[in-house]
């Protein structure tokens, strides 16, 4: 799967990008799935609620454990991905980047998705050196 | 980390390694689900290396071990194996082991890879004024285990050992792969059928590559630590550091059968006895939980708006397809269909009133048995 240059990467394996329309798309990369790949149960905020940067905005969980999900960016969020959030993980496993997206934020500053996280390059180093 | 002679082949089979207990090992090959499955319908091979392998022998080695652990060692037959625990002063459970019996030539304990350190310490305390020789056999032996209804099938086309003779809890030294001294007991921490072969250790990478190789037909596959827990938690065995710790005494977590009170002095006999005449003020029971999350270790279990219990192990069993776990409640409560909740905090919905979270429901031990099984 290619993960996409126009994206910002977290080191906990979440993935944000800024979309035309000003609002920034979350989710979590392939390798976070991969890693999980027994994926048990999701937990996602409201629309309406807020989220904050390098915060818990939800839970995943698998067989072996629970991890949060962290929020690359603060805002508010203005939709939530219905199928994922009722256990229905198939666009999670299968696009990770796209159909299997988690939650869509209107940000409070989108320069701040900028801030601490990574490029794609960055990001798929630090995937190496996990590897090892 | 430590690792096992076995590293490299999990590498080449693309395992997602991880730190247990101090040890580099692979907890999933392909997923949790899939490993599972392949052991409860064909056949898994697990790196078992990282366990302790102590060998006690000399003229006192029968007592020695009689002290230290609550079966009854005496009563062996050579070839003979028992599940036993390692208790402290305190009935406190220190580790659950299993003995092989060598008959008059020696003991061997086979110990948890997270208390390998503490039981051997134990040893070491424990053996002054008995004529015995300790060795930890550890290093220089690896463990395989096979496990699922074909891994007959697989032994079969490596040894020309009888298998119908190599009773449950059995084991024998046998030529395997031409190396005449392999000890294979029909063992396992899975609830099926299996075997654990221990070998030496610079034979133990030809020994997986092997057993990958011939058992392809029958459709042999490596199983990580990952399933190794699904399965044992679905079969009802107690994990240290789960459902069993130095806190815990064997009548509280139902390992009775496996206390011997009837036997000469054993540390942990009194304070065993001691607790027997008081009544137990919690026992494991298991439960089928409802809903969708899975209760991990340490959360709260709750009867009529009251904390009453501890969750140990949960987890979605792969095979039975329900929520399973194991805590300690009051006894009282432990009940076959009594019914608890279980609290999970929504990290991002608030929890409504009269939302007492999951039910769960007690069931008996174990969650699953192996067709044919009394």
């Amino acid at each position: 799967m290619a993960r996409p240059n126009n994206a910002r990467y977290l080191e906990s394996h979440e993935w944000g990008r800024l979309e035309g329309d000003g609002t920034v798309t979350i989710g979590i990369t392939d390798f976070a799935v991969d890693q999980l790949n027994d994926l048990t149960f999701v937990d996602l905020p409201e629309v309406g609620d807020k989220v904050t940067k390098g915060e818990a905005f939800g839970e995943i969980e698998s067989v072996k454990a629970v991890s949060d999900l962290i929020a690359p960016v603060s805002g508010e969020i203005v939709e939530v991905h219905s199928d994922v959030d009722g256990d229905d993980f198939s666009a999670l496993k299968t696009d990770a980047f796209g159909k299997g997206w988690l939650i869509k934020v209107k940000p409070d500053n989108a320069d701040e998705l900028n801030e601490g996280t990574k490029d794609l390059a960055t990001y798929e180093k630090q995937l190496e050196e996990e590897a090892h | 980390m430590r690792e096992t002679p076995l590293r490299e082949e999990h590498e080449k089979l693309g395992a997602r390694m991880v730190d247990f207990a101090g040890w580099y090992m692979p907890v999933t090959y392909t997923n949790i689900v899939e490993e599972h499955k392949r052991v409860r319908t064909k056949v898994g091979l697990f790196d078992v290396s990282h366990m302790g392998r102590y060998w006690i022998g000399g003229r006192d080695h029968i007592k020695l071990v009689d002290r230290i652990i609550t079966n009854n060692r005496a009563t062996m037959k050579p070839g003979q194996i028992r599940y036993s625990l390692i208790l402290n002063g305190q009935g406190g459970i220190l580790d659950d082991v299993l003995v092989y019996s060598m008959g008059d030539e020696g003991t061997l304990l086979v110990v948890n890879a997270g208390n390998r350190d503490v039981i051997w310490k134990w040893i070491e305390r424990e053996r002054k004024g008995f004529v015995v020789d300790v060795t930890d056999m550890s290093q220089d032996y690896a463990m395989i285990a096979m496990q699922g209804p074909e891994s007959v099938a697989l032994l079969n086309k490596i040894s020309d050992l009888d298998t119908k003779k190599l009773k449950y809890y059995h084991l024998t030294r046998s030529t395997v792969l031409g190396d005449p001294e392999v000890i294979v007991s029909r063992t396992g921490y899975t609830g099926e059928d299996g075997f654990e072969l221990i070998m030496s250790a610079n034979k133990a990478a030809h020994f997986w590559r092997e057993l990958m190789n011939v058992g392809k037909g029958l459709g042999v596959g490596p199983a990580g630590l990952g399933c190794r827990d699904t399965l044992r938690l679905e079969a009802g065995m107690p994990l240290h550091g789960h459902e069993i710790d130095d806190t815990i005494n064997p009548l509280e977590a139902g390992l009775d059968w496996a206390v011997k009170l009837d036997k000469e002095d054993f540390i942990g006999k009194q304070a065993t006895l001691d607790l027997k005449a008081k009544g137990l003020d919690r026992k494991l029971v298991g439960l089928n939980v409802a809903g969708k999350r899975i209760p991990r270790q340490g959360q709260e279990v709750i009867r009529d708006g009251k904390v009453v219990g501890t969750i140990c192990s949960g987890t979605l069993g792969p095979w039975v397809d329900e929520i399973i776990a194991t805590a300690y409640v009051p006894p009282a409560m432990g009940e076959v269909g009594m019914t608890f909740d279980i609290p999970f905090r929504s990290k991002t919905k608030a929890v409504k009133p009269g939302d007492n979270g999951q039910k769960a429901l007690v069931v008996p031990l174990p969650f699953y048995k192996r067709p044919g099984k009394k």
